[in-house]
């Protein structure tokens, strides 16, 4: 007995094995469950669950709730998205809704509105405690025997490039605004400056707020006059040291060696 | 030519409308309402009142068919519905329960 | 632009250093220390891998290798690179989020939809 044919073009070959394509032309309104992956091209309204990836290619639009292994948008997804592994949006996709995954990769380009949570992975801890010092940097040579300062104290430890023109003032909780600016809270205003070289064995940088209009690195001074900043800069166990003595013996050290202290105060080396 | 796939382990629970070609592996829960050809797979499994322009049918189909062209029963097919288009072949060992209506 | 060479850099902000306040410019940055507060920058601002920045952000674009606790809004761009640890609400024209990164928050990029789903989007 013959077969017909169709008399319209035949009909298309089934699909890689384990891949299911939607076509551009199909419109889905329901319920998608499966265990292998899925291609959408044309429109799905429902709910998607599949084991493996999903792609939304571009051109296709989906609006429903989308779970699976991947997500790979290129086309529209109006709906949550929760991944096992990861959603990747590409250049050209646009997502309205919550993703959830333990991986993201939003490509320049991609459009995306919504609240990202990801799960697993959660290594460093966002939650720096405000007070905490004891975050491990960089490590420096701490100086006087005292970590990294108390909380919120500025230490000046890095020599910045010379190249730097401007330099930042660490400011600890002073009173006393080291910015030019008027605000509420100590106000680090970005002038210019290089921190002057290290001085003796690693001691601390100056780091602190210079006269505007100079471009020489300031030294660290016993000075009267000294900025609120600076001697916290020089001294990172102390945050107030004015006219204590052992503070004046540390800002003392911090003295550029080239430069020598002025005023009375000896240069206590240690 | 557009290739819509719905592969073996899909379930669709839905409608599935659409101007292109449709092949089920899997299962389809609903309603099926396109302008082109249809091909059940024998691992295909549609529950679900269809309509299209033809359809060739090798796995299970539990509705009523309605194609504006044809239809086509092939033999290990289980069909449990209404059939109704201008041109319809059932094949040897095909099975089928349902009414046969060839007025387009 | 990760690791500020010796020449031609824009400002840095060590890592042994921190800033307590606000902390405004009109030039580019880059932090590898501690900035708690609020961050107003006219320029770039790149929080390198070890800086942590806990503060609300407005900036022209910023990159983030380190962490940043806080409200991002940039007039350009946003990008949080691999090893990242990024907090809080973000707003941009153009977003970007490497492979590794961790983000947790909002994402809000201003976007038209297909007609037709902008209801079905009720953001």
């Amino acid at each position: 007995m013959a077969t017909l044919r169709p008399k319209t073009s035949s009909l298309p070959s089934p699909a890689i094995d384990g891949t299911t394509v939607i076509g551009p032309a199909i419109s889905v309104k329901g319920r998608i469950e499966g265990k292998e992956q899925l291609h959408i091209q044309g429109r799905v309204d429902g709910m998607i669950r599949v084991s493996e990836a999903l792609v939304v290619e571009p051109g296709g639009i989906v609006v429903a709730e989308i779970s699976a292994k991947d997500v790979v948008i290129s086309g529209t997804v109006v709906g949550n998205v929760a991944a096992s592994n990861c959603v990747t949006l590409n250049p050209g996709a646009k997502l309205v809704g919550d993703i959830r995954a333990p991986r993201l990769v939003l490509a320049d380009g991609a459009a995306f509105r919504g609240n990202v949570q990801m799960s697993g992975e959660p290594a460093r801890e966002v939650e720096r405690a405000r007070t905490t010092a004891s975050r491990p940097v960089a490590s420096p040579p701490v100086r006087h025997g005292a970590p990294r300062v108390t909380p919120g104290r500025a230490t000046a430890r890095r020599p910045t490039p010379s190249a730097v023109p401007r330099v930042e003032a660490a400011t600890p909780a002073k009173p006393t605004t080291s910015g030019s600016r008027e605000e509420d809270d100590v106000t680090a205003v970005i002038r210019h400056q290089a921190l002057t070289p290290k001085g003796a064995d690693g001691a601390v940088k100056a780091n602190r707020r210079v006269p505007t209009r100079t471009t020489q690195p300031m030294v660290l001074r016993a000075q009267p006059k000294q900025q609120p900043v600076t001697e916290a800069a020089a001294n990172p166990v102390t945050t107030d040291s004015r006219t204590e003595g052992p503070a004046r013996r540390a800002r003392t050290e911090a003295v550029h060696p080239r430069i020598p202290p002025r005023g009375k105060r000896k240069l206590a080396r240690r | 030519m557009a290739n819509t796939v719905i592969g073996s382990s899909i379930v669709i629970d839905g409608e599935i409308t659409g101007d292109e070609d449709l092949v089920v592996l899997g299962t389809v829960k609903g309603r099926i309402s396109l302008r082109e050809n249809i091909l059940v797979e024998s691992s295909g499994t549609v529950e679900a009142d269809i309509e299209t322009a033809t359809i060739t049918i090798n796995g299970t189909v539990t509705g009523d068919v309605h194609a504006s062209e044809r239809i086509e029963l092939r033999n290990d097919c289980r069909v449990v519905g209404d059939i109704r288009a201008p041109r319809i072949l059932i094949a040897d060992g095909a099975s089928f329960k349902g009414n046969v209506d060839m007025e387009g | 632009m990760p690791s500020p060479a010796p020449s031609a850099t824009p400002c840095v902000l060590g890592s042994q250093i921190s800033v307590h306040g606000t902390l405004t410019g009109e030039e580019d940055l880059v932090v590898e220390g501690r900035v708690e507060g609020n961050v107003g920058l006219a320029g770039h601002l790149v929080v390198a891998e070890p800086g942590v920045v806990e503060a609300n952000v407005q900036v022209e674009s910023i990159e983030i290798h380190g962490e940043v606790t806080g409200d991002i809004v940039a007039s350009r761009a946003i990008t949080i690179e691999k090893g990242a640890r990024v907090t809080g609400n973000v707003r941009a024209p153009r977003v970007v989020i490497r492979d590794g990164a961790h983000f947790q928050g909002t994402v809000e990029m201003q976007f038209d939809l297909p007609e037709g789903l902008s209801k079905t989007a009720h953001r």
